[in-house]
């Protein structure tokens, strides 16, 4: 996958929107482990938690598609 | 592995809120169902009403050929409400926070106009001050705060490009704001019109009726439960906001206002009281307990009977009780306290009949003080600037168009709903309501609007989806989602001006759209009041500082301040007590003997008053060290910290002319010491757990 913009239906949508989107499930589903795990007890702040998460992931998530 | 699916499942289910303990989510989902399937009547003409007026005033806006048509349509419907007076007055507080904010959008552009860095952050830092003052004002008319902030962001945003036009854009929207004003507040009047007042007598009469109840409950031996005092406080407070609405409703609503802040007052002095003589029942010595018993319990049924009650003579009662040779002090002051809570529920009736009637009732003193929180409110500004400076920054480093959208709409939510304790629900209910109009808006704007032309087909095609939404708006529990439906439905059918109206434009508002209210959502959770312990005791120093005024503050007019800020705080405190650990529990207790100790202190200082005793500078001396040792707050250690102020405080009286008033004042000294030790005993335990 290159980093270009998609094409649908005639509106061009941008590759970060797709990372992102992708981020936010991945997110979601590491939260749903940790917390299955009994690791999610140690987590101070939980909103900030989730957001540098995010964060981390959607950094990861971008570099990952660069490569491709 | 099967039970790791489980937990999964419930897992899931419990994000999605399908599962809600203690909650039957089919029966909700049905009754969620039936508001829209099978409304009730008065549901069905609120949303009549709404949709008419909100068509009317696009219609005259289109008509007179205004610059932002929907901007007229979308008032109607944020004004929209099912009671008459509280239409007028939202209308109102919209109309002053628009004037105000179009001014300031005005001043603002002039100074920034070549400097969008400068710009943004001006912008933020009114915004935040509108916000921390609508969080400060607890009242129906914070909404003119919240308006006058954001109105500069929608003014100045779209015109930041061109900051020629920002005066026209101005312009615009305060005509368009008033028009939408004016016709839903004439459709709502002239149409079925149905009055606050109507509602505002139900509620006086089942508030009067709880705060007798918790009143005789009070006065029981044994200690009352905390719930019936606070729904009593809760229902006070409730029908006391209402009383902002009945203003606009004519003379006889304001006259109706006026009796129901009378019998507001009323009712918390009188469950004050009714605390003090339980109290005081609890610690009397067995001989005068079993002489007072008949005489509770004859107030208790008054009480519970209002209807049957002959107060006049149970007066007389009490008083030829207290002559009686050989009654103690306590017994004294029991007797005392109900005979002046006879006097205030005679009173409370008076203003009852006067809110179901109409007419004068005698000007009550004093304000009916708030409790403010300056920090608090400072915090809840600050978020609402942050989120605006990061989605700004966001903003300029895209480039992106709607992410203007995304920018008013965030700052809005954050405006909007910066004081509400479960303002993340809120921020999700407002998503919930976009997620739906998305599709219907796509099916309205993009595959049938193209095909119609004409006002007739136009106002069809939006007026279908928006009755159902106006439906849902009048169900309570459906409220925010239905009216965040309405809202962007409209905004995403109905473009502004200068924008081609195309599936990119939808695409980009309704993606603008989610972002914002996602970075709202987030905003609430990453800077919240985290600790209900820090707030607790801020509620706490607040309250120390206030009976520390009270042993210098004027006597009139003093009781109903210190009711007032006091019923605030203790709902605050109830509200935080389920999040509470079990152990820190005791700052409720903490709040209510601080009500306690303030109504001994004002009882005291009016037998001081009456009794007239000879050595007024001492009793000032004592009164400064009773402020001292109050301001350092109750502490185990400090359990006879009134001890040295008491002894100066008898002696005060014993200068006085023996009379009633004086052997009051004693019993009062006296149960203002027990109380405090009892604080002090409380305050021990919860240090000792935390």
């Amino acid at each position: 996958m290159s980093w270009h913009e998609w094409a649908l239906g005639g509106v061009l949508v941008s590759p970060f929107l797709v990372a992102a989107l992708v981020a936010l499930l991945l997110t979601v589903g590491l939260r749903l482990l940790l917390r299955l795990t009994g690791l999610g007890r140690w987590i101070w702040h939980e909103a900030l938690f989730d957001l540098a998460l995010f964060v981390i992931v959607l950094g990861g998530v971008v570099a990952a598609m660069g490569r491709l | 592995m099967r039970d790791f699916v489980r937990k999964l499942i419930i897992l899931a289910a419990f994000h999605c809120q399908l599962f809600i303990p203690g909650h039957n989510r089919f029966q909700i989902v049905r009754d969620n169902l039936l508001a829209f399937l099978a409304p009730p009547l008065p549901a069905l003409r609120f949303a009549l009403k709404t949709v008419f007026g909100g068509l009317l005033a696009l219609w005259l806006a289109l008509r007179l050929g205004l610059e932002q048509p929907q901007w007229a349509f979308m008032t109607a419907f944020i004004v929209a409400q099912p009671l008459a007076g509280m239409v007028v007055q939202k209308g109102l507080a919209r109309v002053t926070g628009t004037l105000v904010g179009a001014l300031m959008s005005l001043s603002i552009m002039g100074l920034a106009a070549q400097a969008p860095w400068l710009f943004l952050v001006c912008l933020a830092l009114w915004v935040g001050l509108c916000t921390a003052a609508s969080t400060l004002l607890r009242s129906a008319w914070s909404y003119a705060f919240v308006l006058s902030g954001y109105t500069v962001m929608l003014i100045c945003l779209p015109a930041l490009a061109e900051p020629l036009a920002v005066f026209d854009h101005a312009v615009a929207r305060c005509t368009e704001i008033i028009l939408g004003i004016v016709c839903a507040t004439t459709v709502s009047a002239i149409v079925w019109p149905q009055h606050v007042s109507g509602l505002l007598l139900q509620q006086a009469r089942a508030t009067w009726q709880g705060a007798l109840r918790t009143a005789a409950a009070e006065l029981a031996a044994e200690p009352a439960p905390r719930e019936g005092l606070l729904q009593a406080l809760g229902q006070i407070v409730a029908v006391d906001t209402q009383r902002e609405h009945a203003w606009f409703e004519g003379s006889r609503g304001r006259e109706r206002a006026r009796a129901v802040r009378a019998l507001s007052r009323t009712l918390l002095s009188l469950i004050r009281i009714s605390r003090a003589a339980g109290r005081q029942r609890r610690d009397l010595d067995p001989g005068d307990a079993q002489r007072l018993a008949p005489a509770f319990e004859q107030v208790r049924q008054a009480l519970q009977a209002p209807e049957q009650a002959d107060l006049p003579m149970l007066r007389q009662a009490l008083l030829e009780r207290a002559r009686e040779p050989g009654i103690g002090a306590g017994a004294l002051y029991c007797l005392g306290r109900m005979v002046l809570m006879l006097d205030y529920f005679a009173k409370a009736d008076a203003a009852l009949e006067a809110v179901e009637q109409g007419g004068e009732t005698e000007q009550a003193e004093g304000q009916f003080s708030a409790h403010r929180d300056l920090p608090i409110a400072a915090l809840y500004g600050l978020r609402s600037a942050a989120t605006l400076l990061t989605l700004s920054v966001f903003w300029l480093a895209t480039a992106w168009t709607s992410a203007v959208s995304a920018l008013v709409l965030a700052t809005v939510v954050c405006c909007l709903f910066a004081s509400r304790e479960n303002a993340v629900q809120i921020g999700f209910g407002f998503l919930r309501g976009i997620a739906y109009a998305i599709p219907v808006a796509f099916v309205v704007g993009q595959l049938i609007l193209p095909q119609w032309s004409g006002f007739p087909l136009l106002a069809m095609a939006l007026g279908v989806p928006l009755f159902v939404g106006a439906l849902g708006m009048a169900r309570p529990a459906l409220a925010g989602t239905s009216t965040a439906f309405a809202l962007h439905f409209i905004v995403l059918t109905l473009p502004p001006t200068g924008y081609e109206y195309n599936v990119a434009f939808f695409i980009n508002e309704g993606l603008g759209m989610l972002i914002g209210v996602g970075c709202a959502v987030m905003a609430f959770r990453l800077i919240t009041l985290r600790n209900p312990l820090w707030q607790s005791r801020r509620l706490l120093e607040a309250t120390l500082r206030d009976l520390a005024e009270l042993t210098s503050r004027r006597l009139a007019g003093a009781d109903t301040w210190f009711a007032g800020r006091m019923a605030e705080r203790l709902l605050q405190l109830a509200r935080h007590y389920p999040l509470l650990p079990e152990a820190v529990r005791q700052r409720w207790g903490d709040g209510l003997l601080g009500l306690d100790i303030g109504d001994e202190l004002l009882h005291l200082r009016l037998c001081l008053a009456a009794a007239r005793p000879a050595d007024e500078r001492l009793q000032r001396q004592a009164l400064d060290e009773l402020e001292r040792a109050l301001l350092h707050g109750p502490a185990p250690e400090r359990a006879e910290a009134l001890q040295a102020p008491a002894d100066k405080l008898l002696r005060v009286l014993d200068s006085a002319p023996e009379s009633q008033a004086q052997r009051l004042g004693r019993g009062a000294v006296r149960q203002l010491e027990r109380s405090w030790r009892q604080w002090c005993g409380i305050a021990g335990g919860a240090h000792e757990l935390a």
